[in-house]
């Protein structure tokens, strides 16, 4: 089959920040060299991509992933020629659209209809083809009654839903995707998918760049990982795939060694319900239940990794969710506490609104059960602790802003021991407090620094036997504690780190003692072996 | 060079759309709407007629000043107008410039056809205006076309350069602003212009808007072309600015998106 697009030894060079942007730049860098002084090549370039060899079939979707700054938008960039290479060839056959930026051509003064010419003539399109495309264009982003209405007053949906139908119109060969399909309700998000596929089917080539690497493998029939402007590996996509994520399990300190459930953190997040996970919550049968930030929702997960359901509808108020952000399964019901929305609630594990716990709460942020259907709130505004029993009555608070013992700055997460002890993770302080049952003050430990016994942000906590782990957020690791000093010491026995983009902050043990980890900033959660205490 | 025009070619559709699209926003949420494309320079001209008829005697000919200063008012705006909206227009339209792919010569050269219509509306007003003043309308008006032309090549040129220029450079858009402004002086917009020095009238030879405003007044108020020469030197200077402006556009429009 011919070649959509081959890449043979293709380097491209960017440079960070702003280059010569005035002319004074441009003159004291000639009188430099007028004057003798040699030039330095310019310390703010760098390689974007590097010797990359890369042939793609005529009908091909293939999924670029890799960190930021992977150098996957350069390359879509120069398949569709807006750059050209500094080395090398690359050769591109047929008509390509990029769908880098959605709505990019658009102008917020003129009116639907009027920017549905301009931009689809942006991309390329004849007057013609645009008004023979043009009543599927409306109909497929659902603007029909605001036609006539400029831009500026659509909403964001509507905006992004008209420029990604203008562009699922155009009559191209390979089409270039830049993480846009996470746009939109999901019923759109489903029309989006159907449209690509029926653009697959009429033999097109797909570019598909996304961080969201269950898109990647529904999508995909080859994905190539970029790292640093190279091709890590490329091929099949559930191999490449488990690789990307192998990869960021990769250094490991002292005897803690996890290792990820690679079936599990490639088919996360099926529908993209889980948008900023952060707080997680395990069932006696494995459940899992990940607060999701950005999804507005709860989404609960098989042990296997399927999505099961969602609880909350997102918004404001009873059974609505906002910015969940940890949540607890206690008694006969999931606690979530939304910092939107300064409540915790409590739903059946069916999902069905129960009822709030309203509290004195700010932001409410970490939640724990405690004992029979109790819980403990963390607030990360009035940094206090708050433990209610279970008819959702204040037992006691204790805390408040400060850095001395039983004080907080941003605690954000508690965890009980065996013995009914609370740790409480103290993130501004970058330590972690120790109470006794009584929720007096035993001890703390831990201070701010990369060390290995030094926090940067500990986030969520989870306590098993005489064992505690820390999410050490920013250090991007897991540090695993034996507690069975305490109430004297705790004392560091190990830790698990992950690639520096990789920032764990929800963090759960499940019945066999498997740990799953959040990932701050992402849609990701992993679930890990090996946390089990030795 | 064959290539870039042959691409221009098939993206003409979208020159158009961005040359209604520019026409269409400039006057939205105006009262008066495209009045003002007439309404501008009619102001100018009672305001330059007040002022050189009270203060400073101009000698214009057999053309009336009122009509000497709008007619040159009204070939200059073509001019300076479209060239300080094509200067940044690359830079006002980064966002496209640095995600979608299509030839970016479209940017500038729209900007100085989108004041064409301006013009046209200055110059429906103009031939109104001859009546009143006893100007008789003759076979001279046909080189009006011409004229034109040859101006659009030139400032279309200008554009290409310019707005490129911009890009690399962001200082363009402020020497623009103040060489624009010298350059009116220096050219027979409001008055004609004539030095008793050699050396200043050689330098004045080399400004290409001297003879195009000359001719254009010819064709309007004299039946045709008065002073052929200059004008043919012009028009070479306006064709070699066009073509020299897309063959170095289109050498560094790569560069573009990364230099943005």
């Amino acid at each position: 089959m011919e070649n959509a697009f081959e890449f043979i030894g293709v380097s491209k060079r960017l440079v960070k920040g702003e280059r010569a942007a005035s002319l004074r730049d441009l003159l004291s860098g000639s009188l430099g060299r007028l004057f003798g002084r040699a030039r330095a090549v310019n310390p703010d370039a760098f390689w974007a991509l590097k010797d990359l060899n890369l042939q793609v079939k005529a009908g091909e979707a293939i999924g670029i992933i890799g960190e930021n700054g992977a150098g996957k938008t350069t390359l879509l960039k120069l398949i569709a020629g807006i750059m050209k290479p500094n080395e090398g060839e690359l050769k591109v056959s047929g008509r390509v659209a990029s769908l880098i930026e959605l709505g990019a051509g658009f102008h917020p003064d003129l009116t639907g209809r009027e920017n549905i010419f301009l931009c689809g003539s942006i991309m390329g399109m004849k007057t013609a083809e645009i008004k023979e495309a043009f009543t599927s264009i409306v109909s497929f982003a659902g603007i029909e009654e605001f036609l006539d209405t400029p831009v500026k007053r659509y909403s964001m949906g509507m905006f992004v839903r008209l420029g990604f139908s203008v562009a699922m119109h155009l009559d191209t060969d390979i089409m270039l995707i830049d993480e846009v399909l996470a746009v939109g309700d999901l019923n759109f998000q489903a029309k989006c998918r159907d449209a690509l596929d029926r653009f697959k089917e009429r033999g097109k080539t797909i570019v598909f760049v996304s961080h969201d690497l269950g898109s990647v493998l529904s999508l995909c029939s080859k994905v190539v990982w970029l790292s640093k402007g190279k091709i890590m590996e490329a091929g099949e996509p559930q191999k490449v795939v488990n690789a990307y994520i192998a990869h960021f399990e990769k250094t490991a300190e002292g005897s803690l060694r996890l290792r990820g459930d690679s079936a599990w953190s490639a088919g996360y997040n099926p529908e993209n319900a889980v948008k900023e996970p952060r707080g997680l919550a395990v069932s006696r049968d494995g459940e899992v239940y990940a607060a999701s930030m950005q999804g507005h929702c709860v989404a609960v997960f098989s042990p296997e990794g399927k999505l099961l359901k969602t609880i909350g509808a997102a918004g404001i108020g009873e059974g609505k969710l906002y910015s969940p952000a940890g949540v607890a399964l206690s008694g006969n019901g999931v606690f979530v506490s939304d910092v939107s929305g300064a409540c915790v609630q409590k739903f059946s594990l069916d999902g069905v609104y129960l009822g709030s716990f309203r509290g004195e709460f700010a932001e409410p942020f970490g939640l724990c059960a405690a004992g029979k259907g109790g819980l403990i709130v963390t607030d990360r505004k009035l940094h206090r602790v708050f433990e209610f029993s279970e008819e959702g009555k204040v037992i006691r608070s204790f805390g408040g802003r400060g850095s001395g013992s039983g004080e907080f700055n941003f605690p954000i997460a508690a965890v009980l021991d065996g013995k009914g002890f609370m740790y409480v993770s103290d993130l501004n302080n970058h330590r972690v407090q120790v109470f006794d049952t009584e929720r007096n003050f035993l001890c703390s430990f831990g201070s701010f620094g990369s060390g290995p016994e030094e926090f940067n942000g500990p986030h969520d906590l989870a306590a098993i036997g005489n064992v505690l782990f820390v999410a050490d957020h920013l250090n991007s690791r897991v540090k695993r504690y034996d507690i069975s000093g305490v109430p004297k010491k705790a004392e560091f026995t190990g830790a698990f780190g992950f690639e520096r983009s990789m920032l764990p902050c929800g963090m759960a043990l499940g019945p066999d003692t498997e740990m799953y980890l959040s990932f701050g900033g992402t849609t990701l959660i992993g679930k890990y072996s090996g946390a089990a205490p030795a | 060079m064959k290539k870039s025009l042959l691409e221009i070619w098939q993206y003409r559709e979208l020159l158009g759309g961005l040359v209604r699209k520019d026409v269409k926003l400039r006057y939205k949420q105006t009262l008066l709407g495209i009045a003002w494309a007439v309404f501008s320079p009619l102001t100018l001209t009672l305001i330059f007629t007040f002022v050189f008829s009270r203060f400073a005697a101009v000698k214009t000919g057999a053309i009336p000043y009122p009509l000497f200063v709008y007619s040159g008012l009204a070939v200059w705006s073509l001019f300076s107008g479209s060239l300080s909206s094509a200067v940044p227009v690359l830079v006002n339209n980064s966002s496209l410039v640095t995600k979608v792919y299509f030839p970016r010569e479209v940017f500038p050269l729209s900007a100085v056809f989108s004041k064409l219509i301006d013009f046209a509306l200055a110059l429906a007003v103009l031939l109104i205006m001859l009546p009143f003043f006893g100007v008789p309308f003759s076979a001279g008006l046909l080189w009006i076309p011409v004229i034109v032309l040859v101006q659009l090549a030139f400032a279309a040129g200008l554009a290409l350069l310019l707005s490129m220029g911009n890009l690399f450079f962001r200082d363009v858009k402020f020497i623009f602003d103040s060489v624009i402004t010298i350059w009116m002086f220096a050219t027979s917009v409001i008055y004609p212009i004539k030095s008793p020095n050699h050396l200043i009238n050689n330098l004045l030879a080399l400004n290409p808007m001297i003879p195009l405003i000359d001719a254009f007044r010819g064709a309007v108020f004299e039946g045709g072309l008065s002073n052929p020469v200059p004008f043919l030197l012009a028009s070479a200077i306006a064709f070699i600015t066009l073509f020299s402006g897309l063959a170095l556009f289109h050498k560094l429009e790569y560069l573009f998106a990364e230099r943005i």
